[in-house]
């Protein structure tokens, strides 16, 4: 009889602790990476060689935005001298060193963006860069991007004078680097 | 040991929210001057050369020449068919061997650039877009006393730029 009770108390023991682990918690966490980023398709805008007179365009380029912050603006800056600048120089030259006043455009290419209207841009016509610019994102407004960015054609724009204006030199080449350049503002 | 794994933690956390917070790219503009290098001529004219007081005219005014260089140096010249000499031109009779002599100058308002026939001008500076206006002038012996026939007389001037 006694051997008989101590099989029962066992048998129940192992029962018990079967449906003791029948349930828990998996935990899952996900984190999102910060994605902040411009890129340009081809870095180089250029000018066929310049005759004649009135506004001639140059090449263009796309420029990438990615951004998965909500709040973000891009400057666009001139790097010649702040006397100079959203002008092409002649660095070559030494004195005096002419230069050729631009402007730049952006134009968006994928207007189908979910937040493309919650974006300022200061450059959406022919734009001088006498003093910086910038494409950001308006107040309180959401402006993430699509993952594979919001896209923007860019092509500089000169206007060559007329009339008793000495021209521009044969031969010359005239430059400037732009600076673009993409802040979260989160 | 816990004081300096949160210590640790706090860095490594403010460095990558600093390279997060900006990204940038750089633009290149160039443009290169294209050359410009032309020359135009006003329409011939006819005129007579002979005046009320049936002598040769002293001089005359036969035209504008436009030239538009953007080269820092250009020379001009001209050149006669009918010349007699690098100092004389001719205007030759039609169907004739007759010749009225003439001399000329080629001016830049009140500058003399020219006056022989085959004699590059000093070079000159780029001209604005628009051009600049060389003016032609002829000049007869006003005091010749040749009877000349009645008639047509021509010649034909070349006009010629070259850079440096």
């Amino acid at each position: 009889m006694k051997k008989f009770v101590i099989v029962i108390l066992m048998a129940m023991a192992t029962v018990g602790m079967t449906f003791a682990a029948t349930t828990g918690n998996l935990g899952v966490n996900a984190t999102i990476d910060p994605v902040l980023s411009v890129a340009l398709a081809d870095t180089a805008l250029t000018f066929s060689a310049l005759t004649g007179t009135g506004d001639k365009t140059s090449t263009t380029t796309n420029l990438t935005i990615i951004s998965n912050y909500r709040h973000w603006s891009v400057t666009i800056a001139s790097q010649n001298a702040s006397t100079d600048k959203g002008t092409l120089k002649d660095t070559a030259t030494v004195e005096p060193a002419a230069s050729l006043p631009y402007k730049l455009s952006a134009t968006l290419v994928n207007t189908g963006w979910a937040n493309a209207g919650n974006i300022t841009n200061g450059i959406s016509s022919f734009t001088s860069l006498a003093t910086d610019k910038s494409i950001a994102v308006n107040s309180a407004s959401n402006g993430k991007t699509p993952v594979s960015g919001a896209v923007y054609t860019l092509q500089a724009q000169v206007t060559l004078p007329s009339g008793t204006t000495e021209m521009y030199e044969t031969g010359k080449t005239f430059s400037d680097t732009i600076m673009i350049t993409i802040v979260n503002n989160a | 040991m816990k004081k300096l794994f949160v210590a640790a933690f706090i860095l490594i956390s403010l460095s990558v929210f600093a390279s997060d917070n900006y990204a940038n790219s750089q633009l290149n503009l160039t443009a290169s001057i294209g050359p410009v290098f032309s020359i135009t001529m006003d329409d011939p004219e006819t005129f007579n050369v002979v005046g009320s007081d049936h002598r040769l005219i002293p001089s005359k005014e036969i035209g504008n020449t436009i030239i538009k260089s953007n080269y820092s140096s250009w020379k001009i010249s001209v050149d006669s068919v009918n010349k007699t000499s690098n100092a004389l031109g001719g205007l030759k009779l039609d169907g004739a061997e007759t010749y009225i002599p003439y001399s000329f100058t080629l001016m830049d308002n009140s500058t003399l650039l020219i006056s022989k026939f085959n004699t590059q001008s000093i070079g000159q500076p780029i001209t604005s877009y628009e051009g600049k206006a060389l003016t032609l002038f002829l000049y007869f012996d006003h005091s010749d006393e040749t009877a000349w026939p009645r008639g047509i007389y021509r010649d034909t001037l070349i006009l010629s730029i070259t850079t440096d």
